[in-house]
């Protein structure tokens, strides 16, 4: 099998890379959107969206075992309790939020109703998101310490 | 930062940008990003045109307020 050549340069991968990156983060937030939206605005049946389930669950693996590998948490916090916490909260908070307001303004569900299913699939989420988060962070941290050590300063090379 | 050594060190070379791309290896708009500021190219980049026009990293990258 011949392989094809990349003709590209260096800017121009570079380039290709940026285009790339952008767009996998439009279509796997696009795919969030369009699960959340088909399970719970639309109530369709989880067999429905399961194609797409898989899709994002395969992106979402891809993208935590690669930072992984690479020691890399994010650019804005490092790994500890603050930001397991932060991020749990802002997860788990936007994944509760569509179906209690769908109750709300398409069912005409009691404001109380909706806030109290609220409060309960938040408080059975949160402590399951952050035990997964702080979970990536200890690992994350190891394997930051583990290329620190591959890569140290060897002075007795020179 | 536009690179008007670079663009100069071509020109005693009396070399086009598009044999100075084909020389090294990339296209002619990644020589010319390159001399109007608007690409930073790789270390290995730079080396590669540093030697194709017979001059050091320093004669064409550094910066010239130092």
């Amino acid at each position: 099998m011949k392989i094809l050549k990349n003709n590209m340069d260096e800017r121009q991968t570079a380039e290709s890379n940026r285009v790339s990156a952008k767009s996998f983060w439009i279509a796997y937030a696009g795919l969030a959107a369009a699960i959340i939206a088909q399970l719970f605005v639309f109530r369709l049946d989880i067999t429905h969206i399961a194609g797409e389930l898989i899709v994002l669950l395969i992106c979402c693996l891809y993208v935590v075992v690669g930072y992984y590998r690479r020691g890399i948490w994010d650019g804005f916090t490092k790994p500890g309790v603050k930001a397991y916490l932060g991020y749990s909260f802002v997860f788990v908070f936007l994944l509760c939020l569509p179906l209690p307001l769908s109750r709300y303004f398409r069912d005409g569900a009691p404001l109380l109703d909706c806030l109290g299913a609220f409060a309960k699939y938040f408080l059975i989420l949160f402590p399951l998101a952050f035990a997964a988060i702080a979970v990536s962070g200890a690992l994350t941290k190891k394997k930051q310490k583990k290329l620190a050590e591959q890569y140290a300063d060897d002075e007795k090379a020179l | 930062m536009k690179n008007k050594r670079m663009k100069i060190a071509r020109a005693e070379c009396d070399l086009s940008q598009e044999q100075l791309a084909q020389a090294i290896g990339v296209t002619r708009q990644t020589i010319s990003m390159i001399e109007s500021g608007n690409y930073n190219p790789s270390l290995n980049l730079c080396v590669a045109i540093c030697r194709a026009l017979g001059k050091t990293l320093n004669d064409l990258f550094w910066e010239e307020s130092l």
